[in-house]
């Protein structure tokens, strides 16, 4: 069993308040898991004339974080930035061999590069830059999603996929 | 007994043992005689390639269809394939170039055409290389196909191995998957596993289930965002429900294109069920409706046996 993945989806959002002037833009990205193809929206809030946009165009995704970025200054400056991701894992091709093959689901680990995101006003420890490990259950058809552990880190892509314990490595 | 005796007793019983060995050997090396081992990766390869007898490429009538030579065995499913793919095209031109709908109804055809290009080389059983398809696909509109076609015969080549395939899927799978059998039961005398239709079934139905929980998440997500915005514009009371009336009217925009996906998508699957199955029940597709395929238990795997390496 080797397990394929791909990202499933993201979101972003962008808000804030710079002297009474509010703003806030939504960026989703989903995949369809039958024909493979992503759906993108971006909705974006015009404050001077009250009213939203929306738009389908296609944007690149910049980053895989699960971030709650949160910085206020002072002085009437107030900037966040929500961001999250979720990946599928499945796996292609299992055909049961053997008198006594393992049964699914099958104990799988997801592993990144992790960095952490140091522009934030409330800086994680500086250092941790290290592997995340998501250990999950893969189920012998279908597909799992996995969300990693951290948040304010910046993941990186590819990343890696096992069938094994926590502490096995590629 | 002498020792002579002995060894010649032990002779005999090795003979009688060892003979019938070495002629069984023979005559299996003068029927089949082994493959050289691969010793390099173009021999590794070339081994990979040794396909059983059955799916080797035969000699037969070929026609020229999509730009291509193609056996004419495969024609019919060709035919079919084009057809489809036309349809989801006029289903997708009711729709503007840039909503998601219509990206939607492109992303579907270019995943049923493929499908079925590569069903129709499992029919032509070789001789016809799914590496070929998004060519073909890129000549759909200069080909031109009958109006009216009969329903696809089973191809007992293919049936194995579809039926194989998605029987292990169905075994593996949620009981979702096997209550769809079930209803295919009910519709058709053929065994569904052993051509697309359970396939297409699996699909409209997740398909159908995927956009619900899109739609589910997306008005979980805008009651989240509308609850911070409650908290915006404190002295202006007016703004701020102008801000959160128009938030919400979006996503019921956005929903909107999404259930229009919907029934599309339900348009495109009825086609397919009456050309290439002739299943013209429209009950099929109202009991399809009432299976849940949830999200997680289909998906990358729906597709034409084998697994493209």
């Amino acid at each position: 069993v080797t397990p394929a993945f791909c990202v499933l989806s993201w979101t972003d959002c962008d808000y804030g308040d710079y002297s009474n002037y509010i703003w806030e833009i939504h960026k989703d990205a989903s995949k369809d898991m039958y024909t493979g193809l992503w759906g993108f929206y971006t909705q974006e809030y015009d404050f001077w004339t009250d009213s939203w946009t929306r738009t389908t165009d296609v944007f690149q995704i910049p980053g895989l974080n699960r971030q709650s970025y949160h910085c206020s200054p002072g002085y009437g400056y107030d900037y966040n930035h929500v961001a999250d991701f979720r990946i599928a894992v499945w796996a292609t091709g299992v055909k049961p061999s053997g008198l006594f093959p393992p049964a699914p689901s099958y104990p799988c680990v997801l592993k990144s590069w992790a960095t952490a995101i140091r522009e934030n006003c409330n800086p994680p420890p500086v250092g941790l830059d290290c592997d995340d490990r998501m250990p999950f259950n893969l189920p012998g058809t279908g597909w799992a999603t996995v969300a990693m552990h951290w948040v304010n880190y910046n993941y990186a892509y590819p990343m890696q996929s096992w069938v094994g314990g926590l502490f096995d490595d590629l | 007994m002498k020792t002579r005796d002995k060894n010649a007793i032990l002779a005999l019983a090795l003979a009688v043992l060892v003979i019938p060995l070495v002629v069984r050997m023979a005559r299996r090396e003068a029927v089949a005689p082994r493959a050289p081992r691969a010793t390099n990766l173009e021999g590794a390869s070339a081994k990979r390639n040794d396909r059983p007898t059955a799916l080797r490429p035969r000699p037969g009538p070929t026609v020229t269809f999509l730009g291509q030579t193609v056996p004419a065995a495969a024609e019919p499913y060709l035919v079919s394939a084009v057809k489809c793919a036309k349809f989801i095209e006029t289903e997708a031109a009711k729709f503007p170039p840039d909503s998601q709908c219509y990206r939607s109804l492109k992303g579907l055809q270019r995943k049923l055409f493929l499908d079925d290009y590569n069903y129709a080389c499992l029919v032509a059983g070789g001789a016809l290389d799914r590496a070929n398809g998004p060519a073909a696909l890129e000549k759909l509109d200069q080909q031109t196909v009958p109006e009216k076609t009969a329903p696809l015969p089973v191809n007992p080549q293919a049936a194995n191995e579809m039926a194989d395939y998605f029987g292990r899927l169905v075994e593996a799978s949620h009981p979702a998957l096997s209550n769809i059998v079930s209803v295919l039961g009910k519709y058709t005398e053929q065994d569904p596993l052993q051509t697309d239709l359970f396939k297409d079934a699996v699909m409209y139905a997740g398909m159908r289930e995927q956009v619900n929980q899109w739609i589910k998440d997306d008005q979980g997500q805008r009651q989240k965002w509308l609850g911070h915005q409650a908290t915006l514009f404190p002295d202006k009371p007016d703004k701020r429900e102008k801000m959160m009336k128009g938030w919400m009217q979006i996503g019921t925009e956005i929903q909107t294109d999404w259930k229009n996906a919907q029934d599309a998508y339900r348009n495109v699957f009825a086609y397919r069920f009456t050309d290439r199955d002739g299943l013209t029940d429209p009950a099929l597709l109202t009991d399809l409706d009432k299976i849940i395929v949830p999200v997680g238990s289909a998906g990358p795997q729906l597709v034409i046996p084998p697994l493209p390496q």
